[in-house]
């Protein structure tokens, strides 16, 4: 060997190791964490995916809130609960925090809440004599312990719960907070009343009642204590949804969309879980309104065009128990031989013209009223004439489609 | 005085349908809405058929040279379907002026045609002295 070439050599080959083991390294680096989950798994240990054969009928947990309960939640835009002389109004922020802001009868802030799934977030009211009872100003900062997954509901009824008894060594009992020396509120017997503001347009008012004893069905009488909704879709009654406490029975009537009073009661319920499985709430029955308005209307909405342009109204049953509506009827009135014909699309178009404008029987011989109301007579005369009916959609403005 | 028999004819006639409607406005007539014979199919037909025969009758017996044409007995009827219309039930509806000319019409022809009925009927009966 001579010295000349290993000094040529010596250089060139230390260069070589050196970008060798730099290339391993990153290699074993960059291989080392895919070695770590896939030998060690996330507990340190392999399981085994269960697979479902393909037909299988999942049974989910009777008495939970499911999926869909959560997606029609998640839909809510605000909801307002008033609560005696204390009103909560909860909403979604932009950044997925939930929001909640109690107040009393004069509009005087009580305090509001911040909640993430993580952590809670409590100012109580500024201390300026309304709150005396809970003393000056304070906030409150605790990790979220709740279970369950966030809703307006949950909010609102901890925001209240916190503004009226506030928050001094607070304790979670059945995943709400509320001060050690407090007792635990029942949100659903303490609000009188709750509004739903959803999607679409669709807003539901619970409000509660009383009413005598009455035959929902042959045979099967209820009474008492009722919370009832009432639900308008952009402004126009759509439909009612009741909950008797004592019966047990819940019953809804969306004109247009299910014929009457669609009625279920604990014995509908008794074969398949006992009874109902779970206590409804007074969310529950707002979003169970709109959820059932929604998905029907979905499903109209691939059917007679009429549907998409109906005139709610309720059955003679539900108009007992929901007597705030117009008498008006569905389909064409005192002519309902024609329901299933193709004027009936005429019929809806003009209850709904009638609705929009706030036009009675009365407009056809008061004619210099409303010339709004002269215009859904016009239509309806013209529409019956020429044997089919108009496009809502070229009359989006009057038929308020 | 012919006219006022028969104008109260077709109005007792629509007026006896109707409360037999409303008797059996569910069971005979699957009612859904309130009794109204232009709310059911039945009721439709079970009108026209007592106008019909009430103006059959008016006209086969009629003892007069004039033929009876069934406008008069379609006018009563008419008039009592209105009354009906405005003064029972939850009121005339919002497209009442249409329910009118629909029942009017429908009325009309079957006083009319009963009319020419009974009359034809009449021309086959044995002559009296």
């Amino acid at each position: 060997m001579n010295a000349p070439f290993v000094k040529r050599v010596t250089p060139l080959a230390t260069i070589a190791i050196v970008i060798g083991v730099v290339a391993v390294r990153r290699a074993a680096t960059a291989e080392s964490p895919r070695l770590a989950a896939a030998t060690s798994g996330a507990g340190g240990e392999i399981q085994a995916v269960r697979t479902v054969p393909p037909g299988t009928r999942l049974a989910s947990e009777p008495g939970k809130k499911g999926d869909t309960y959560y997606w029609v939640e998640g839909q809510t835009v605000r909801s307002t609960i008033r609560f005696g002389d204390i009103v909560v109004v909860a909403d979604r922020r932009g950044d997925g925090k939930l929001h909640a802001k109690a107040t009393d009868a004069a509009g005087n802030d009580r305090g509001d809440l911040t909640a993430s799934s993580t952590v809670l977030q409590y100012r109580s009211s500024s201390g300026d004599g309304v709150d005396a009872q809970n003393g000056p100003a304070q906030s409150v900062q605790a990790q979220n312990d709740n279970r369950d997954r966030l809703t307006l509901h949950w909010v609102a009824g901890q925001a209240f719960g916190l503004a009226k008894d506030g928050t001094a060594d607070l304790v979670w009992d059945g995943g709400v907070m509320r001060p050690r020396r407090a007792s635990r509120h029942d949100i659903d017997q303490e609000a009188d009343e709750v509004e739903t503001v959803w999607a679409n347009g669709l807003v539901a008012n619970l409000a509660k009642h009383d009413f005598p004893p009455h035959e929902i069905a042959p045979g099967r009488v209820v009474q008492g204590r009722a919370w009832v909704t009432t639900l308008t879709a952009d402004g126009v009654p759509a439909g009612h949804s009741i909950w008797f406490e004592r019966d047990q029975v819940f019953a809804y009537s969306l004109p247009g969309l299910t014929e009457g009073l669609v009625w279920i009661g604990p014995e509908h319920l008794k074969q398949q879980y006992g009874g109902w499985p779970f206590k409804p709430d007074v969310a529950w029955l707002n979003l169970q309104t709109i959820a059932t308005h929604h998905f029907k209307t979905l499903i109209a909405k691939q059917g007679f065009v009429a549907k998409k342009c109906d005139a709610p109204q309720p059955s003679r049953l539900a108009q007992f128990f929901f007597p705030t509506l117009s008498a008006n009827e569905p389909g064409c009135d005192r002519l309902h031989w024609l329901d299933g014909s193709m004027v009936r699309d005429c019929c809806d178009d003009h209850d709904r013209c009638f609705d929009k404008n706030g036009c009675t029987e009365k407009s056809w011989w008061q004619f210099w009223k409303s010339w709004s109301c002269d215009f859904c007579n016009m239509a309806v005369v013209s529409c019956f004439a020429v044997g089919s009916d108009m496009d809502p959609c070229r009359g989006r403005s009057w038929w308020s489609c | 005085m012919r006219h006022a028999i028969a104008f109260a004819v077709g109005a007792i006639a629509f007026w006896a349908a109707h409360v037999v409607e409303a008797a059996h406005w569910h069971d005979w007539f699957h009612g859904e809405y309130e009794p109204w014979f232009l709310n059911s199919g039945r009721g439709i037909l079970f009108t026209m058929g007592c106008v019909w025969l009430a103006s059959a009758l008016t006209a086969a017996l009629n003892r007069s040279t004039r033929p009876v044409k069934g406008m008069a007995l379609g006018g009563g009827a008419c008039t009592a379907m209105t009354a009906v219309l405005f003064l029972t039930g939850p009121g005339p509806g919002t497209i009442f002026p249409i329910v009118l000319a629909a029942g009017g019409v429908t009325l009309l022809f079957s006083s009319v045609t009963g009319a020419w009925a009974g009359a034809g009927l009449r021309r086959f009966a044995p002559a009296r002295r």
